[in-house]
């Protein structure tokens, strides 16, 4: 019986005006969006690998450079991966600055007035809405036309009546949903002619997972409100509300309000400077010996220096590290207050498993920073031989790779809101079982 | 009787589900903008340390901004003047370049818009617009009580402008409901605070902004009222008003962006930055070497004035090089944003901007007032210092051996004036009046106002027509 009202409800919404209106735009602005996502792909990519080229040609060990590979899956999800900066530099005198940019980091300032329509997106605004579309009216329309009652009147489980509706809209949603990731990997392989590995293969698949959990969950609200309320516009007025609110209202609030809440953590700007002045001061104060007269003095004054200025990187990233961390867990409050909004944690996920969220972000500088030590012991060794020092700089250092986040890791940091995804799906579903069990026909 | 329609209508909708929903909605979001503008730190201009090498200039502050925000990228409050003609916004938001401004580190933040005014009215009232609007003609004919309605002595032009006046009347409730508590919650407080003061200008630009407003709801209203003349269901017409206003409000405004970025490319920072690197390396190290080689160039002397040539001319083109490539942005940008005017919602994005005086255009003219503010500021200096030698991040640093002697290369570094520096120009941003912002907006209102009586024109010819069962 669940299959006959599943294929009933399946052909209905197929039929619809609004599932052709749907699926024909999600997949118009899909390839729109792809299009223009894989050329910026293959642009940061290009200067990725040139500028990898050009540091290794002439490496230099005073400013040595370490580089962020840009990640294909952000043709899907793009994060924040253009947001955050993707060249660090690891001076031996100072502590880790990065968050240079190469790629167009001032020309995304500039774009910050439109959002990037990337894939997400296309989820998060049109596929959401094309969910409730199509089940605003699931339970309140059939009321409505009288069906509802004919439906009852056989000897069919009422339980069998809302399982084949949700039937019906995995089906109806895995449409547009697969089409969607069909064309877009289509499209990355044969216009941008990139292949996949398995790891990437792995991550597509969980964003098209949790794509599918998500447009579900609108698809589920919107059983819950059809199966409370008796008239189909008033169930679309309310999830509209329910929509708008997730898309638009969470996330701006949030930012809003959180963004306030910043202004605890002051900004350490002027105690570094006061620092560096100290530092700098004293250095005057004592020039100490010169190199050329006395070289042994000199090793001896550079010992002590050397000390003096650990101390100091030690204190000054101190500093930006308590700033830093305020601003993370800022952040990190933001997300959690936005996930009130399946469509965030959606987002979140994507771009965990994309690896293009934060995490991913922090991961990267940790691995610049866990560079820095051994690099400034190694500065310092090249740096006993004067002579030399300025042949060796440019000889001795070639950028590394950044090991990739592993598949496992990324699902882990997405898992959270998978498990939130889910959890809501079934929660939903049985609200909407209970709602509809005591709805009444007459 | 247009008044009885539009009071009938006016009863209709203020006793449906719709109505305190929209009531609520306004007065939250508009109750916390006024909060969150009075809660905003006032950042005091303070006067720069004149300076013959480099000075801060600081943007005023606009009382306004809580109508329209503008983007972030828009906010920049500071820029940094070298001698020499380098002017650089102070942008940078990355987490480790710390940021002058507290409200950029908003860098870990997810992106959204800024509940403000233009972004209330821009989304939430549009689509309520289209909510109070879908069934005012189909519902009726589905009822029959539209031809109930036509068979009395009225026009059929009176019962269309009935239903939009009926509309317009129940939007502007909450609206200005919304917005007298917002501009109390910002009086008050604000005063109470020392946070927010607004003047008479301001009160007008606000009134300015209210009418367009009005303007850009009844757009709305209208398109209601022709898809709902059109279709034969409610539900239908609902579900097209939908797509459609998801198409002009939330999809158009944002495609806009990747358009542009198609039709104009420009040179990334990467590859400017690797440009400059080479206009240096070819033009400055290696030019010296080789005039040296040469040997044009045999005493210390003779270096020193030719590096203060070259450095001077290099840093000249480079600031050029820098200067050309923001105005390819800007005028992406500009590009991009003529684009997203096909859709109302970034024209009255656009409206309220100008009005409030805030956004990227003022972004703007803000930067090309430092510019203006730089040839005043060059004259000085060069007045009192005698020469204009530029400052920058470039340095010559070589040492070569002429005829057994070492010789040296250095930039030569713009000069701290020690003495009187009295009649020190300062940078005063000249604002904008009221008839600026009025003129600039005025072509985008008649786009505005066409679109309306567009619609109004069709949904007559469609409600005249069509047949009322």
């Amino acid at each position: 019986m669940i299959w006959i009202v599943a294929a009933r409800e399946t052909l209905d919404n197929l039929m619809s005006l609004k599932f052709l209106f749907g699926t024909v735009l999600c997949l118009v602005l899909v390839v729109i969006s792809m299009m223009v996502s894989l050329r910026d792909y293959q642009n940061r990519m290009d200067e990725y690998e040139s500028a990898i080229s050009e540091f290794n040609e002439k490496p230099d060990v005073l400013e040595f450079k370490i580089y962020r590979k840009p990640e294909v899956l952000s043709i899907f999800a793009c994060g924040f991966e253009k947001r955050f900066g993707n060249v660090a530099t690891v001076y031996p005198t100072i502590p880790v600055q990065a968050g240079g940019f190469m790629g167009a980091s001032e020309s995304a300032q500039f774009s910050a007035e439109f959002a990037s329509i990337d894939f997400l997106f296309v989820v998060r605004v049109v596929l959401s809405l094309l969910a409730i579309f199509l089940s605003y009216n699931a339970i309140s329309g059939e009321y409505e036309r009288g069906t509802l009652k004919l439906a009852l009147s056989r000897p069919v489980p009422r339980a069998s009546i809302i399982l084949g509706k949700l039937v019906a809209g995995i089906i109806c949603l895995l449409i547009p949903v697969i089409m969607s990731f069909i064309i877009g990997i289509l499209i990355i392989q044969f216009i941008g002619g990139i292949a996949f590995t398995s790891e990437d293969w792995l991550g597509i698949s969980s964003i098209a997972g949790v794509t599918i959990l998500c447009v579900m969950s609108f698809y589920m609200i919107g059983l819950v409100v059809s199966s409370k309320t008796r008239q189909a516009a008033i169930s679309l007025l309310i999830l509209l509300l329910i929509w708008i609110t997730g898309v638009f209202l969470i996330p701006g609030i949030t930012t809003a309000v959180v963004g306030r809440y910043r202004l605890m953590a002051s900004n350490p700007g002027r105690d570094i400077t006061a620092i560096n002045g100290d530092f700098y001061e004293r250095m005057q104060k004592d020039p100490g010996p010169d190199l050329h007269e006395d070289q042994e003095a000199y090793a001896k004054y550079r010992v002590k220096w050397d000390e003096l200025e650990d101390g100091r990187n030690r204190s000054i990233w101190n500093l930006r590290r308590q700033y830093l961390n305020r601003l993370y867990s800022q952040a990190d409050l933001a997300r959690w207050i936005c996930r009130l909004s399946p469509s965030e944690s959606c987002a979140y996920a994507a771009e965990a498993m994309a690896r293009t969220d934060i995490g991913a972000y922090r991961s990267f500088m940790r691995y610049v920073r866990s560079y820095h030590e051994p690099h400034r012991e190694f500065v310092k060794t090249l740096w006993k031989d004067r002579e030399k020092f300025n042949e060796d700089r440019r000889k001795y250092s070639k950028t590394p790779d950044v090991p990739p986040i592993a598949f496992s890791a990324s699902f882990r940091s997405a898992a959270p809101d998978i498990c939130l995804l889910a959890v809501l799906n079934v929660l939903f579903f049985m609200l909407s079982v209970l709602f509809f069990i005591r709805y009444d026909v007459h | 009787m247009i008044g009885q329609i539009a009071k009938k209508e006016i009863h209709h909708n203020l006793y449906s589900i719709r109505f305190p929903a929209l009531l609520v909605i306004s007065v939250i979001l508009f109750v916390l903008n006024g909060i969150l503008a009075v809660t905003e730190p006032v950042q005091e201009i303070r006067m720069p340390r004149p300076s013959t090498t480099r000075l801060t200039v600081s943007r005023q502050h606009d009382a306004l901004e809580f109508c329209a925000w503008g983007s972030n990228a828009d906010r920049i409050q500071h820029a940094t003047v070298m001698i020499g003609g380098s002017i650089s916004p102070q942008t940078m938001d990355s987490p480790f370049q710390l940021p002058v401004r507290d409200r950029l580190a908003q860098f870990a933040l997810p992106y959204a818009d800024h509940i403000d005014w233009a972004f209330i009215i821009k989304i939430i009232f549009s689509l309520f617009a289209i909510i109070f609007t879908f069934d005012a003609v189909c519902w009726e004919r589905e009822q029959g009580t539209l031809i109930l309605m036509c068979s009395n002595p009225v026009s059929r032009s009176s019962v269309l402008l009935g239903k939009y006046l009926g509309a317009c009347g129940t939007l502007l409730i909450p609206l200005m409901v919304g917005i007298i508590l917002n501009l109390l919650v910002i009086v008050v407080v604000g005063g109470v605070m020392g946070t927010v003061s607004l003047q008479t200008e301001h009160w007008l630009r606000t009134g300015l902004l209210i009418l367009a407003s009005v303007l850009y709801i009844s757009l709305f209203i209208l398109l209601g009222l022709l898809v709902s003349s059109v279709a034969q269901r409610s539900s239908s017409s609902l579900l097209i008003l939908l797509s459609f206003w998801v198409a002009l409000v939330v999809i158009l405004p944002n495609l806009a962006g990747i358009l542009a970025e198609q039709t104009s490319k420009t040179e990334s920072e990467y590859q400017l930055s690797r440009r400059q690197r080479q206009i240096w390396d070819l033009g400055g190290v290696s030019e010296l070497n080789k005039q040296i080689d040469s040997g044009r160039i045999t005493t210390q002397e003779e270096l020193d004035r030719a590096a203060e040539e070259l450095f001077i001319r290099i840093i000249k083109i480079m600031n050029d090089i820098e200067s050309e490539h923001r105005g390819a942005l800007v005028a992406k940008h500009r590009s991009a944003r003529r684009i997203a005017m096909v859709s109302p919602a970034a024209i009255y994005q656009y409206v309220g901007e100008a009005i409030a005086d805030s956004g990227f255009e003022r972004q703007q003219r803000f930067l090309k007032s430092i510019r203006d503010y730089y040839l005043i500021y060059e004259d000085y200096v060069r007045e009192k210092v005698g020469k204009v030698i530029p400052g920058c991040n470039w340095t010559f640093g070589m040492s070569r051996n002429i005829g057994g002697k070492e010789v040296y290369a250095t930039s030569p570094r713009p000069e701290e004036y020690k003495n009187d520096m009295s009649g020190f120009p300062y940078f005063a941003e000249p604002r904008w009046s009221i008839m600026d912002s009025l003129r600039t907006s005025l072509h985008n209102l008649a786009i505005l106002f066409l679109w309306s009586i567009l619609f109004f024109v069709a949904a007559h010819y469609v409600f005249v027509k069509r047949s009322l069962r």
